[in-house]
């Protein structure tokens, strides 16, 4: 039989999957065990929709790991797409895997989400499938809605769109029903039975309790009891099947439900579990022996066939459109977008702007230079707190869809950070000049302008603003609460600030040692360079009397820093290379695959 | 002929109700566009029989419900273009789509009717059109549970399987059919016997009774049935082992107490008593109206007790006129097509909120709100508020039954352990909460509210997100709980006709009012009668909750599903126009037990002290290694300070001090947010469920939090303190470091209440950090280390008297800069060589010892500067600040965490 273009055949050929089971934590070795999957088979076509139906524990989304590569451990037996080895790059660049939460980027709307995923289409061809999809999941009427006021029925069918406009030829779902209301699920399952025979794309979805009204929308249903196959077939040969072998079902029953329970431990009764146990076994045994294992793929035009893959996005798109993604969430006209604005542009310079409350009109006698060695150690301080608090406030949702679409992967953590940065820089450099010039009449007189005095304040507070956020990135890798990597990140600036800025403790009066590890921070080079600015860049006016003593900004400076005369040019480039290096070193520890720990953390 | 007449009446009735489905009587219509909605909801109609028949893969189709209607091109186009009812997407573009994607889920009235007219399976059908159903169904559960047997090998006699209720539902509906008959015939005999109504009013009126004898009828019915359910089980269970045999007992003396205390209720509680005796008179008005004394006798056979009664409720914001009866033994399932319905609902029953109107009654007597609360146990959604992760199973229950429990706690452990082994808990018991299942916290959080042994037991959405068998476990062991005379109501939505078959009572709510209220059995002859009985292979629950359901997803069949939902609950409105008999007046249940003032306390200081641990300790240990590690880093930095700076030209005594005060603590503060926020994210669910107050709850968790944030400060300063080494050269170094300590413990104790003001002030965690940041810079800005105190601009003067810095730093300086601690510390030194230049002769002069007063009069340290008191006793008013510095921003926190429940609720008013 010659099969058209378009027909492709999901194949699953007795595959035994192993698994661990979760230890204690992250410390413990290797755990237990667990054989979750004993032998199932499936074949889903193009245009059909294919039901996994089981209780918690049957192995429904150990089955979707295996067929979609991304299960950890022991796995025998072969996943054919068109009788060719399902690998995990082929999953990757031709099928689509659809988890249950719904993570978008704030800001966006639902249009925007689908365009900036990236794609092998691009230009006009793109939006006419971005089009086609919004039309075809009933989200026209919300396409310029933000993902934020989405209800949880809109959510999903985006979070399914967002598949679908990379045109897959196999979707996987998990549980796509779960926590919606009757009249979504039914719109759901309808819009997945209607797009699976529009597209051509072949659907398996998991579900744990299947409503009466699902049951004319699905073509196929497999029963699955701790990984044994009770049946795997047609919806309409099951009712034949199981009446075959003596489970009619019930006028008043729901098919789906009541052949889920049959292929169910009861748990009722200790009798009642034995019973059900030995049932289920008998069931399983029975459909293994009425159904000939074949392990010959049922398409064999696949193994002379053009190869199914015609490649995936390049790395410098899938950028492109990271890249787009967050300057279209950063200038969305909507709350989300001014929030961000807000972080990005004034929080520095609002937060500065408070100093003038309290250090307006200081002189150069003794009390003015302990009242600017006060002014320094605040300027340290708040720029590092502005750093924390926009970090913990728009990166964690970065990393969130960054630990969901490794599986998928689209992009590495490099591209991620490169493209995070390449917002987040410009930004934080518009917003240090602006927080230099709110800054620099208080340390400066106005009268005298100095740009090289300027771009020093400049590279001090933006230095210290990017470390911060560098820091809180790093921690963030491994801590799953924003709040708990701020706690992290000022636990270690706050021991920075005392050991190096010179301002409660100084340079001399520490030990020897301890004098060394200063050069070690980038606290020491950024308040080398405002001790720079507020001491030695300029004349001081003071005349000494009986009662106003009149210290030497080289002998102040020797004190607090150890250096009367300090270069701003190593300070200089210093401060940058310590913001430079700890961003170099972001990437590259987000590049290294996740230990199982984080990744089972991160996971929903 | 009277019986001919009656049957013709009906089919009047039947045919004109089908004409007037498509279009409600409320919304009238153009006569075009009405005329193509209806041929739309026709050919929907046919679609979707077709395509069921298709996917159930029957071989010979069924016929279609209006014959081959085909729809016409004009009508079509004419529905597509209407500017209100055609799409309003871009899916109206693919009319196959639009078509498909508005596919009704629920069949038509007629279509069901001549559906059910097929030939069953079964050995043949019934006699006439109403008992033919029944017959087939019967027929079919025979054969299921004979295949079942076969194939299994077991014997008949054999123990309880799966499907015993199975049977049990065939055996039960064989018996109505000639009970109802020969009930219907005389029901309408005596009817028809009355002399004064005419001909016409005649089949009028005894359409209307017909339902309300047979819903009077069902309920006697229904309770003779559950009687000899009840009896069977009985029999059944001391079949089983001894276990069984001790249960049996134990619900048998449960029984007897409930009846003894029945007889003997007349001097019971006189709650309500006025008002449950005008309800009384008013009866006996009723009954003096031409009520038979037969009638009254047989109404009084069928009540049991204790019942509730719901009449007309109204709750904000969604209900209205909800109407319910359930009696002890039932199991009553509230099935919603909102969840935010059943949970209004469930939560007025139980108390929890207040209702708009319509009356609760329960044996007869009516029930306040706060009756309501002590009568009753309700079970959350563990969505909703979820069970505190850090306590055991066992330590969960003990405390709830420290704060809510039966008036007899003799037996409370062994009843605590019956509870945990039939709940399937005993493998968890001493596992923390975080580790368990879904299903096993859902069955811990119905444990607690089993301990109080309340007669009315409310559960809300105990069994969504929860596996299939622990559905099934749930439900079985809550029919078994109320058949020990005690009634059980929860929102629903059975998944299988099985555990719809446990359920005896149901209530269906549509939009806020009742579509169907009243037994289970006779929920599918409602909806039979209204023409909608439930197709073959579908749940009825499903079905039936399809079919009330307003279908939003077109405009065609919003308006077909509202006009539907307007029709059911009108004619429920019509059956149930009279309020039903209220129940005799009887004592009421017991009361629930709630602790008092003192129980509440101990129960909150077991659970801190308790109830937490590991974690709790765990936790804390884990603060005081950050604590001492933080403090041995300051240690370092500052490493003897007084030895590094002998001639005070430094200012590090000062910058220790400061760093100390202001800089440092930032990592713990923030911990003290965290941990102060998720503690109370748990507390809010046992606060609303009234398990105790919210004053008491923060007074204990402040005072309880005390000593073991005291030790987390204590490790936080006494190794930076010991390694800076400010105190070893002072003359009082046996005292002053006990001091130092005194001081700054009660300064940090001020520094976290501030914390907790604001952790409790913003909902949060990161706002919260940022206001107490700012109202910690303002405070530290003018404490005297940032700002010069002469550089401090004359408008922050009066900051001075609210900033704890400012008051402590003279105080804890005095005696570093005191010249007898210069002095000890200065002859330590090696004195360097001062050459000074007199008249051409080099004179080798001593080293004096600095000058420690210039600096404190340098910086207005003095003790005569001080801001609170210049006088010698300035410490001793310092000390006095700090401590009621502490107790106001301690009741601010109090006002603040009280005033946040009227914003909670004003939000929750305003939703």
């Amino acid at each position: 039989m010659k099969m058209i273009g378009s027909d492709y055949v999901l194949e699953a050929h007795n595959i035994f999957h192993t698994t661990e089971v979760d230890g204690g934590g992250c410390f413990n070795g290797a755990g237990n065990s667990a054989l979750v999957l004993k032998g199932v088979n499936l074949t889903v076509h193009s245009g059909e929709v294919m039901a996994i139906l089981g209780s918690k524990g049957s192995g429904k989304r150990a089955l979707l790991d295996v067929i979609s590569r991304r299960a950890d451990g022991a796995t025998r037996g072969q996943v054919l797409l068109n009788g060719s080895p399902l690998s995990k790059a082929l999953f990757q660049q031709r099928c689509g895997y659809v988890t249950q939460s719904c993570t978008f980027v704030p800001g966006l709307t639902v249009a925007q989400t689908l365009h900036y995923t990236p794609t092998i289409l691009s230009g006009y061809l793109k939006s006419s499938k971005v089009r086609q999809v919004l039309a075809d999941l009933a989200l026209s009427q919300v396409a310029h809605k933000r993902v934020e006021y989405l209800n949880i029925s809109e959510a999903r069918r985006l979070a399914i769109g967002i598949q679908l406009v990379r045109d897959p030829v196999m979707l996987l779902l998990d549980e796509p029903t779960h926590g919606l209301d009757p009249l979504s699920a039914y719109l759901l399952i309808s819009i997945l039975s209607n797009t699976a025979k529009k597209t051509g794309c072949g659907i398996l979805l998991s579900l744990e309790k299947p409503r009466s009204d699902v049951f004319p929308f699905l073509d196929r249903a497999l029963f699955l009891c701790l990984g044994g196959v009770v049946y795997s077939g047609g919806t309409r040969a099951m009712l034949e099947y199981f009446h075959g072998i003596g489970f009619p079902c019930p006028q008043l029953e729901n098919p789906l439900m009541y052949y889920l329970c049959l292929s169910t431990v009861d748990r009722r009764s200790r009798d009642r579990f034995l019973e059900s146990s030995q049932q289920i076994e008998a069931l399983v045994e029975r459909f293994s022996r009425e159904t000939p294992i074949s392990d010959a793929p049922l398409n064999n035009m696949g193994s002379g066939k053009v190869p199914l893959a015609y490649g995936k996005p390049g790395e410098l798109k899938v950028w492109v459109m990271l890249y787009l993604k967050l300057l279209a969430s950063t200038f969305s006209c909507g709350l989300v977008g001014m929030k961000t604005l807000f972080l990005r542009l004034l929080l520095l310079p609002l937060a500065l702007s408070i100093l003038w409350a309290f250090y307006t009109d200081v002189g150069d006698d003794s009390h003015g230079f302990f009242t600017k060695n006060g002014m320094i150690l605040n300027i340290l301080g708040l720029s590092y707190g502005c750093g924390i608090l926009t970090t913990i406030s728009l990166f964690p949702i970065w990393r969130k869809k960054f630990s969901q679409d490794t599986p998928e992967g689209l992009y590495s953590g490099t591209t991620l950070l490169i493209a995070y940065n390449s917002v987040s820089i410009p930004f934080s450099a518009v917003s240090a000049v602006i927080a230099s010039c709110v800054v620099y009449p208080l340390l400066l007189d106005v009268k005298y302008n100095n740009g090289t005095v300027f771009a020093y304040l400049l590279v001090a507070l933006w230095s210290s603003f990017v470390l911060a956020e560098q820091l809180t990135i790093a921690f963030l890798l491994v801590v799953k609460v924003p709040f708990n990597a701020a706690i992290a990140v000022t636990y270690v600036l706050v021991i920075s600030i005392a050991l190096a800025s010179g301002t409660v403790r100084s340079f001399k009066g520490l030990q020897p040692w301890l004098q060394d590890n200063t050069k070690g921070t980038h606290t020491r080079y950024a308040s080398s360079l405002l001790h720079s600015i507020a001491f030695q860049s300029r004349k001081l006016n003071c005349t000494p009397t009986a009662s106003v003593i009149c210290p030497k900004p080289a002998d102040f400076m020797h004190e607090r820093l150890g250096l009367p005369d300090p270069d701003e040019t190593i300070d200089v480039a210093a401060s940058c290379a310590f913001a430079v290096g700890l961003a170099a070193f972001n990437m590259l520890v987000y590049l290294f695959p996740m230990p199982r720990c984080v990744r089972q953390k991160f996971k929903d | 002929m009277e019986l001919s007449n009656f049957s013709s009446g009906k089919k009047m009735s039947r045919e004109e109700r089908r004409y007037s489905v498509p279009h409600g009587p409320n919304t009238p219509l153009p006569p075009a566009a009405s005329e193509d909605l209806h041929a739309w909801s026709i050919y929907r109609q046919n679609l979707n029989s077709d395509f069921t028949d298709s996917a159930l893969g029957s071989s010979d189709k069924s016929p279609l419900p209006y014959g081959n209607f085909q729809l016409r091109d004009t009508t079509v186009q004419s529905i597509l273009n209407h500017p209100r009812y055609g799409p309003k997407s871009p899916l109206g573009s693919n009319m196959y789509t639009y078509l498909k994607f508005g596919l009704p889920r629920v069949f038509p009235p007629n279509a069901g009717s001549q559906r059910s007219h097929r030939p069953g399976p079964g050995p043949g059908a019934g006699p006439g059109h109403g008992h033919g159903g029944s017959s087939a169904l019967g027929g079919v559960r025979g054969r299921v549970n004979r295949a079942f047997r076969d194939s299994s090998g077991a014997p008949a006699g054999a123990g309880s399987s799966g499907y015993d209720s199975s049977d049990n539902e065939t055996t039960r509906s064989r018996v109505p059919p000639n009970l109802r008959k020969y009930r219907s015939e005389s029901d309408f005999r005596a009817i028809g016997g009355m002399p004064h109504s005419r001909p016409e009013s005649r089949a009028q009126i005894g359409g209307g009774g017909v339902p309300m004898a047979a819903l009077r009828q069902a309920n006697s019915r229904a309770s003779i049935a559950v009687g000899q359910h009840h009896h069977q089980m009985q029999q059944h269970q001391q079949q089983y082992g001894k276990h069984y045999g001790h249960r049996s007992h134990s619900e048998a003396d449960l029984l007897g107490a409930g009846l003894s205390q029945v007889d003997g209720g007349g001097g019971g509680m006189g709650y309500d008593y006025n008002e449950a005796r005008l309800y009384g008179s008013s009866r006996q008005y009723g009954n003096g109206n031409g009520h038979n004394p037969g009638s009254r006798k047989q109404s009084g056979m069928g009540l049991i007790y204790p019942n509730i009664q719901v009449h007309c409720l109204d709750v904000n914001p969604c209900l209205r006129g909800v109407s319910m009866q359930a009696k002890a033994g039932d199991l009553f399932a509230i099935m919603a097509t909102s969840q935010r319905e059943g949970s209004a609902l469930a939560e007025c029953l139980a108390g929890l909120t207040e209702r708009l109107g319509g009356e609760i009654l329960i044996n007869g007597q009516q029930v306040s709100r706060r009756g309501l609360r002590e009568l009753c146990s309700y079970v959350p959604a563990l969505e909703v508020s979820s069970l505190d992760p850090r306590m055991s199973v066992q330590c969960t229950l003990n405390f709830h039954a420290a704060l809510r429990g039966p008036i007899d706690r003799s037996d409370l452990e062994e009843r605590m352990d019956v509870l945990i082994e039939d709940l399937g808990l005993n493998t968890v018991r001493a596992s923390n909460v975080s580790t368990l299942t879904h299903s096993e916290k859902q069955r811990l959080s119905v444990a607690c509210q089993l301990l109080a042994q309340s007669s009315l037991l409310i559960l809300d959405q105990v069994t969504s997100n929860m596996d299939i068998f622990d559905t099934f476990f749930l439900v079985e062991y809550l029919r078994q709980w109320c058949s020990g005379g005690r009634i059980v109501i929860m929102t629903l939505q059975p998944p299988t006709f099985e555990i719809l078959s446990m359920c005896s009572g149901v209530l269906l709510l549509s939009g806020g009012r009742t579509v169907f209220s009243g037994s289970r059995a006779d929920l599918p002859r409602h909806m039979g009668e209204l023409g909608y009985p439930c197709p073959p292979f579908k749940n009825p629950a499903d079905y039936y909750l399809d079919l009330v359901t307003l279908d939003d997803l077109s405009a065609a069949a919003m308006l077909e599903s509202s006009a539907r939902i307007e029709s059911l609950a009108n004619a429920w409105d019509q059956i149930n126009s009279e309020p039903p008999l209220a129940a005799p007046p009887a004592s009421l249940p017991n009361f629930t037990m709630k602790a008092g003032f003192f129980g509440q306390i101990s129960a909150l200081i077991k659970r801190f002290a308790g109830y937490k641990q590991p974690g709790s300790l765990l936790t804390w240990i884990s603060k005081l290694i950050a604590a001492a590690v933080l403090s041995l880093f300051i240690g370092c930095i500052f490493w003897d300070v007084p030895a590094s700076d002998p001639q005070l030209s430094y200012h590090d005594r000062l910058g220790y001090h400061h760093c100390v005060m202001v800089l440092v603590y930032w990592p713990l503060v923030m911990l003290t947010i965290r941990d102060t926020q998720e503690d109370r994210r748990h507390a809010e669910r046992d606060i609303r469920l009234g398990l105790y107050t919210r004053s008491l709850y923060i007074i204990v968790q402040s005072l309880l939090g005390l000593f073991p944030s005291l030790c987390i400060w204590l490790a936080y300063l006494l190794p930076a303190h010991s390694m800076a080494g400010l105190y070893t050269y002072s003359n009082s170094s046996d005292t002053g470091i006990y001091l130092y300590m005194g001081y700054m413990l009660l300064y940090l104790t001020l520094i976290q209440t501030l914390a907790l003001f604001c952790a409790h002030l913003l909902p949060c965690k990161v706002s919260a950090s940022i206001v107490n940041g700012l109202i910690s810079l303002a405070v530290a800005a003018v404490g005297g280390y940032l700002v010069h105190p002469q550089n401090l601009a004359q408008f922050w003067s009066w900051l001075q008297f609210v900033s704890p810095e400012r008051w402590l730093l003279p105080v804890l300086v005095q005696d570093e800069y005191s010249a007898e601690t210069l002095s000890n510390s200065a002859g330590l030194q090696l004195c360097r060589n001062k050459q000074v230049q007199h008249q051409e002769i080099i004179v080798q002069q001593p080293c004096p010892p600095p000058n420690g007063t210039q600096v404190l009069v340098d910086f207005e340290l003095l003790p005569q500067q001080h801001v609170l008191d210049p006088t010698p006793t300035y410490d001793q008013t310092t000390s006095v600040a700090l401590v009621l510095g502490s107790v106001l921003v301690f009741c601010v926190t109090f006002i603040v965490f009280l005033c946040n429940c009227r914003g909670a609720c004003r939000r929750k008013r305003s939703r």
